[in-house]
């Protein structure tokens, strides 16, 4: 019996290895009408209000600082309304000129200079800010700020994928020069890292599968809501813990990052994921996205 | 009628090839309750296959096979060896008992548990009862002491005897030896042959595959001399070993003496 | 960090050093007996049962567990997707379990097979002439020694065990790497990866000490 189950597993495991590639090929694409097809639906009720950052090492003032300036002169310039509209269809940074200072002296932007390379970490699968697309090429929102920024200091930007729970390590440890990757900005990173002046908005929604009774956050109760591990996500869920108690389990699922997460609401694993509005909506207008 | 229970084994036209090569062409012997033979020969002339056959650990192509009243094996209608249902099989085995010449003795089982592992699972002996045979059987091989060891424990003279005692404690009418001193230091090979003289002095019928010729000649009533998967020569042991009649027995005991 | 933090994180590491156990016990008890169903049918002497089993030998050693995990976890529900269907899917650590048994089993088979080729012909063959019956002959004479000859590689397989339980958490099994994992994101410290990692360190020498406890204890015979 175990010989035949084992067997049939075996068998089951192949069998979807073709299937897979029949699916990239893209032959059966308009075939089947079935939960492939189902689209998400983002909950109105947010967890939180949050605003992106960029991160980099708490002594590297001067570096973030000259960051700033130019995400400043291309808002004057009207690049980054191009690049908003690029990938959000309208005008989204909220970006305040007033807030930038230009005192630091510490030696972090000439180091990069000498260097003529910027190292930005990303998790890579963080769609529409920063992911990896069909052509396994890093795209995205926050890479297309980061370039042009990179071209008016004349430096070359590297782009460095990397775990996001050890995120900070990874910064800390010289390995990259910034987070730059949908960083939410918050009191203990802005304590630990030199956080910039925010730029976009975002905040902590849950999505489910069109059809799903979840219609408000009370309805979460016995429910199973994934997050992807280490993110503001899970900061979010603690800030209500009424919610989090209510949950099955009393805690959310964790898995390595949201392209993971959506998978597992579209298999049927959960029935819920918390992750950021930016996110959640690239996901809403692209459906297959991340396949 | 009586005559035939004197046979125990019976052995006709045994015929064995291992891969195309024939091992035993057409091999006939009969052994008589009580009876020593001693099966001498080169090696590589079929006496261990024969008694693998005997012992069932081979099957053979062709011939016939009987202990007592019990066929093992006969000609089929289609000319091949058939072989009896399995609970005929089973009466059969409790008939032999077989010494190898590496003894094979388990070695993760003290010398209690080697004797007495067969007769409770096999015969179905109380613990009691095979434990009680089995220190008979090692005080007769003046083993007394050593019921608590373990085979890496002793020497291969002493293993060899704890072999004999396993083969013994299931009452076999028959016993077979493999080149049973073989694997052994030269003094050795004396404490497995009185054991041997012992059993034939108790009329137990015994069949000895060996290079011991002075063994042969003192102890068996019958020696058969084998090449090349025949019998070349039978006969009562002081005259084969002193007179041989072939050539290929003058041939092979000049070689060995 | 401070204390409360670090108490906060020993006692939920200990909760998910509890997943982590688990998973590591409920591995061994499905895949050891399965291994052994699983080399017995390799040494099958039939084509048609070696076959398929050679196999899922193949497939379970050649490639990755961590993508057997993502498989067995996603597969019904994207099996179901192309058939139409509604497969229910296994929870997720059930399929963890799963995927750890299959491969472990697969492990363990090849091991046992050659612990049990290791073991002479001559013990099957006196216990043939004995009497003692096919089954008797292998769980009272061939599996002690194959138990004996098998022990150093069991050993490494069982720590390696211990430690690959961590890719559990790849389909969200809150196990005690992903708890480590998650808090040195959230505490800006990798003291919750070191914590994890004296766990683990602590697990395998239990286990280490078990195996060369059981090696003395088989060291009475040769």
């Amino acid at each position: 019996m175990k010989k035949l189950l084992s067997l049939s597993l075996a068998v089951v495991l192949v069998a979807s290895i073709f299937a897979g590639c029949a699916k990239k090929d893209g032959k059966d694409d308009t075939a089947t009408t079935s939960k492939s097809d189902a689209t998400y639906v983002i909950l109105e009720e947010a967890l939180a209000e949050e605003e992106y950052s960029v991160g980099f090492r708490k002594d590297d003032v001067a570096l973030c600082q000259a960051f700033e300036k130019t995400l400043a002169e291309m808002k004057d310039d009207g690049k980054f309304a191009k690049i908003d509209k690029k990938w959000f269809g309208e005008e989204v940074n909220i970006l305040d000129k007033t807030k930038i200072k230009a005192d630091a002296t510490d030696g972090s932007l000439e180091k990069v200079k000498t260097a003529g390379k910027f190292v930005l970490g990303l998790d890579a699968s963080f769609p529409p800010m920063g992911f990896t697309d069909n052509d396994d090429t890093i795209v995205g929102y926050d890479i297309d700020l980061a370039r042009e920024v990179c071209k008016r200091l004349g430096v070359e930007l590297v782009l460095q994928a990397i775990d996001w729970t050890a995120n900070d390590q990874e910064l800390k440890s010289g390995n990259i020069d910034c987070i730059w990757n949908g960083f939410t900005t918050n009191p203990k990173r802005q304590a630990a890292l030199c956080m910039s002046t925010p730029y976009l908005e975002n905040s902590q929604v849950v999505v489910t599968l069109a059809g799903s009774n979840i219609k408000t956050l009370a309805d979460l109760a016995g429910k199973t809501l994934t997050i992807q591990g280490a993110s503001t996500a899970g900061d979010a869920l603690d800030s209500k813990p009424d919610v989090k108690s209510g949950l099955k389990g009393g805690a959310a699922i964790e898995v390595d990052d949201n392209v993971l997460a959506m998978f597992d609401l579209k298999a049927g694993g959960s029935d819920a994921v918390l992750m950021d509005k930016v996110v959640a909506e690239y996901y809403v207008t692209n459906p297959n996205a991340g396949k | 009628m009586e005559n035939n229970h004197e046979k125990l084994l019976v052995m006709q036209d045994i015929y064995k090839a291992f891969d195309g090569t024939a091992v035993l062409k057409g091999i006939s012997l009969e052994v008589n309750c009580g009876e020593v033979v001693a099966i001498i020969g080169p090696s590589g002339s079929g006496k261990s296959t024969l008694l693998r056959c005997a012992t069932m650990l081979e099957t053979v192509d062709a011939g016939t096979i009987r202990y007592l009243d019990k066929t093992m094996v006969t000609i089929g209608a289609d000319g091949k060896a058939k072989y009896s249902d399995k609970k005929q099989l089973k009466e059969i085995r409790l008939c032999f008992g077989l010494v190898f010449q590496n003894f094979n003795l388990f070695p993760h089982f003290s010398v209690m548990q080697n004797i007495t592992e067969a007769p409770i699972r096999v015969l179905g002996q109380s613990k009691q009862d095979a434990e009680a045979n089995a220190r008979n059987l090692l005080a007769k091989m003046g083993l007394s002491e050593k019921e608590d060891a373990y085979p890496c424990q002793l020497s291969g003279g002493q293993q060899q005897r704890i072999s004999i005692a396993r083969a013994l404690a299931l009452n076999p009418k028959i016993l077979f030896f493999d080149e049973p001193t073989s694997a052994l230091d030269p003094e050795l090979i004396g404490e497995i042959l009185k054991v041997i003289r012992d059993l034939a002095a108790e009329k137990m019928t015994m069949v000895v595959v060996t290079h011991e010729m002075t063994f042969a000649r003192d102890v068996a009533d019958r020696v058969i001399f084998m090449d090349e998967g025949v019998i070349v020569e039978q006969g009562v042991a002081a005259d084969i070993i002193k007179n041989p009649q072939s050539e290929r027995t003058r041939a092979f005991l000049r070689r060995v003496e | 960090m401070s204390l409360e933090t670090i108490y906060k994180l020993v006692t939920n590491m200990l909760s998910a050093s509890a997943v982590t156990l688990e998973v590591f016990f409920l591995t061994l008890l499905f895949s050891l007996p399965l291994g052994l169903l699983v080399a017995s049918l390799r040494m099958s002497k039939y084509k048609i049962i070696q076959l398929p089993i050679r196999f899922y030998l193949l497939i379970m050693r050649g490639t990755p567990l961590i993508l057997q995990l993502i498989f067995i976890y996603f597969l019904p529900s994207q099996l179901g997707d192309k058939l139409s269907v509604t497969i229910p899917m296994l929870p997720r650590f059930g399929a963890a379990i799963l995927a750890f048994t299959l491969n472990y089993a697969a492990y363990f088979a090849e091991i046992y097979r050659g612990g049990i080729q290791a073991v002479p012909t001559g013990q099957h063959e006196a216990a043939a002439v004995l009497g003692l019956s096919k089954v008797q002959t292998f769980f009272r004479v061939v599996l002690p020694q194959v138990i004996k000859n098998i022990l150093p590689a069991m050993g490494n397989e069982f720590m390696t065990l211990v430690k690959d339980t961590a890719l559990a958490q790849t389909i969200g099994v809150m196990e005690i790497f992903r708890l480590a994992k998650s808090s040195t994101s959230t505490n800006s410290s990798i003291l919750p990866m070191f914590v994890a990692g004296l766990f683990y360190l602590i697990m395998n020498s239990v286990v280490s000490k078990g195996f060369s406890s059981l090696g003395k204890r088989l060291d009475y015979y040769k």
